[in-house]
């Protein structure tokens, strides 16, 4: 949050808001052509138009159309969730997974498969349960945020307890699961989008366009700006700091839960996206970085899922998860901002 | 504020009696490990010497020595007596080898042969906890001699120090990649027991029933196999090449698709869709039936000539457990799995709990999945004798 809320220029607003998009939309078409069979670009566009191609060619690019929907989805989301994350707690290092919302999707799942064991070959149902746990631990955290005073300070310390609280149980729970399974626990923590197909779309769409919608609906961006100079300071400018603090926490729970619900946990573009958008603009004002990182966001995960296919077809190991290749990936373009902005 | 000086006082009071305890406890302790030490030394030595001595003079072969799967060499006195197994396939081959006698302590997830279910209702043989999950106490109370685990399973190799320090051996199989390895653990074990006979005599009844299986396969026909250990739902996991399913595969005469893969792969639709297999084969992990076939029907996995052709089949249970131990059922899961792939050569297979989903349907999202048993008759079980 080092940054000043400069005076918005709008031409280099739009024109990062093109470069990013144009970059995302290039990343798109290459993610549609790599994957175990190799299909040229511009047969995937002429395959996607309607024109000819064989019957495996258009399966196959139905799914990757779906992977490639389900990473720009979750790196939008995650990235949103993040600046809002950040923008409430003031926090530079906080991220969407702060509220304990993985932790709890995790036990309640597993709550779920220990009662009956048949919801894991039943997706729709999985994604719901988890959804419910995510929002469940969103509750949670800001119960006991709001009876302890409802500051920021206790927000984020009731999501701390509560994270701590239900990783250790669900971790427990996880450890009975395997025994039952015969199976190792860990696949249910590493997330991926190998496994998304178009039905699982839906529950990453709507959320991600209600949430963005009421995020501007309600004003919060602008809201989150008297944040930078603290809560007294905010409240002072007649903003209802309280309100704004749960709105804002609400939509970022619905954004992780919904991400970590369908794919699992993505680690690091929530932390990440955020920093990379206000470095690209050199702003902290949220109005402008909530779209760019969205953007960011979402280019950051379409390229670790590009290179997680890529490594598949060299490696003998199978599929990496992509929470590991996005921090790979973002990092050392990370670290080069970071010296950048610390030069100037 | 009586009270409160009251209450400093005690908790100065006990910090200082738990230090006191505490520096105590380590000197006391520290000079008797010292102790147990110098007594433990003194009486090795004089116990080999005699013992080199016997052994030149009376018995040739009183001391055994065998090397592990991670390549140490353990040597053995007598044979165990009081053996835990940490595995189901370990105990399969103890007890194929005839030493029910001497285990003492099984995997919950060890049922094979039943007469190891009847031993632990009868309490005789202990559970020491899952696969996965070993506990290291039940073991050490059950005070066994010797204690066989995998070396392909982490909290097994976990266990070895602790169970080194308390002066129980520990003698790991290997984590098998074909019948070979299978058969250097069966030798391996039969050498600790003195029973190295019967394990030649199961060895050769293993490679019988191998050959009769090999020489039927058809030359010029390979179907196109995928495996998946689970539900599509919990992640594509596959086997690659180098695991004991892979070998399966290659014996039974199928080509694995996620051969040129190592360990447990996870794969994605594309791929399965672009190798188009013949034959899908799913672990149901204990899952209803009904529920996984429908989700089956509604994965791209419905695309797939196997399902189209009613060719994804089920394994559970005992099937299943067939299929992925690396044991003395060797013979019986080629043949399991030759049947699989070649139905009309292969008698179909004898073990419950192999089912057949998806019968010439195969639209994407609205999969009419029928289930087939496709054979309920339980197969004569193999006696085992010694």
């Amino acid at each position: 949050m080092a940054y000043q809320i400069a005076r918005i220029s709008k031409t280099k607003f739009l024109l990062l808001v093109l470069a990013l998009s144009s970059l995302l939309l290039l990343l798109a078409v290459v993610s549609l052509s790599v994957g175990s069979s190799m299909i040229p670009p511009f047969q995937a566009l002429y395959c996607l138009a309607r024109a000819e191609c064989s019957e495996t060619t258009r399966l196959i690019l139905g799914l990757r159309v779906a992977r490639t929907t389900a990473s720009i989805l979750v790196g939008c989301m995650l990235a949103v969730a993040g600046v809002l994350i950040q923008g409430i707690t003031r926090n530079p290092l906080a991220d969407p997974f702060i509220l304990g919302i993985s932790s709890t999707a995790l036990a309640i799942l597993s709550v779920a498969l220990l009662v009956d064991v048949n919801i894991l070959a039943q997706r729709q149902l999985a994604i719901s349960i988890a959804l419910g746990g995510a929002l469940l631990g969103f509750f949670m955290t800001t119960s006991i945020g709001v009876l302890s005073g409802g500051t920021v300070l206790s927000l984020v310390l009731s999501g701390i307890a509560v994270s701590a609280l239900f990783s250790g149980v669900s971790h427990v729970l996880l450890y009975m699961l395997q025994d039952r399974l015969r199976h190792p626990y860990v696949n249910l923590l590493m997330g991926s989008t190998s496994g998304t197909l178009g039905r699982d779309i839906p529950y990453l769409a709507v959320p991600a366009v209600l949430s963005l919608l009421a995020l501007y609906a309600l004003g919060i961006p602008k809201a989150l700006n008297a944040y930078l100079f603290g809560e007294h300071h905010a409240s002072q400018l007649g903003y209802r700091v309280k309100l704004t603090t749960i709105t804002s926490a609400f939509i970022a729970s619905l954004l992780t839960g919904a991400s970590v619900a369908v794919v699992g946990i993505v680690g690091f573009i929530g932390l990440a996206g955020p920093h990379i958008s206000r470095m690209l603009y050199g702003t902290s004002d949220h109005r402008v970085t909530v779209v760019l990182s969205a953007l960011s966001g979402s280019a950051l995960a379409v390229s670790a899922d590009i290179v997680a296919r890529l490594i598949t077809l060299f490696s003998t190991r199978g599929e990496l998860p992509l929470g590991v290749v996005t921090s790979i990936i973002g990092a050392p373009f990370l670290a080069y901002l970071v010296i950048r902005g610390g030069r100037s | 504020m009586v009270a409160r000086n009251v209450a400093l006082t005690l908790v100065v009071a006990l910090m200082m009696l738990a230090a006191g305890f505490g520096v105590g406890t380590y000197l006391a302790g520290g000079t008797a490990t010292t102790a147990i030490i110098t007594e433990i030394k003194t009486t090795t030595v004089v116990f080999t010497e005699r013992l080199t001595e016997l052994t030149t003079v009376v018995m040739p072969e009183a001391r055994i020595s065998v090397v592990d799967a991670l390549g140490r060499e353990i040597t053995f006195d007598k044979p165990p007596t009081r053996v835990v197994s940490l595995a189901p396939s370990i105990t399969e081959m103890l007890f194929a080898l005839g030493l029910q006698d001497r285990v003492v302590g099984v995997t919950s997830h060890c049922n094979y042969p039943p007469e190891v279910q009847q031993l632990v209702s009868k309490g005789e043989i202990a559970i020491i906890g899952g696969f996965w999950t070993p506990d290291l106490e039940k073991i050490v109370s059950l005070k066994p001699d010797l204690v066989i685990g995998s070396a392909g399973t982490l909290p097994h190799l976990k266990l070895k120090e602790s169970l080194e320090q308390v002066g129980i051996k520990v003698f790991y199989t290997r984590a098998a990649s074909d019948k070979y390895d299978v058969y250097s653990d069966i030798r391996a074990l039969a050498k600790i027991f003195r029973v190295e006979r019967v394990a030649e005599e199961l060895i050769n009844r293993i490679e019988a029933d191998i050959k009769s299986v090999e020489t039927s396969i058809p030359k010029d026909e390979k179907p196109k196999v995928l495996v998946l250990l689970g539900p599509p739902a919990w992640g594509l996991y596959s086997a690659g090449g180098n695991t004991f399913m892979g070998w399966l595969i290659r014996t039974a005469g199928g080509v694995n698709i996620a051969d040129k893969f190592t360990g447990w792969p996870v794969l994605d639709y594309d791929f399965i869709l672009l190798h188009d297999p013949d034959v899908i084969i799913i672990s149901a992990m204990g899952l209803n039936y009904t529920t996984l076939s429908k989700e089956i029907g509604e994965t791209p996995l419905a695309l797939t000539k196997a399902f189209k052709n009613g060719k994804v089949y089920l394994v559970d249970q005992e099937a299943n457990d067939i299929l992925v131990r690396p044991g003395p059922r060797l013979g019986l899961a080629v043949r399991m799995l030759a049947s699989i792939l070649f139905p009309d050569i292969f008698e179909p297979p004898k073990t419950p709990v192999v089912y057949r989903v998806g019968e010439g349907t195969g639209s994407f999202s609205s999969a009419g999945t029928t289930i087939r048993l496709s054979t309920v008759e339980i197969l004569p079980r193999i006696v085992f004798t010694t």
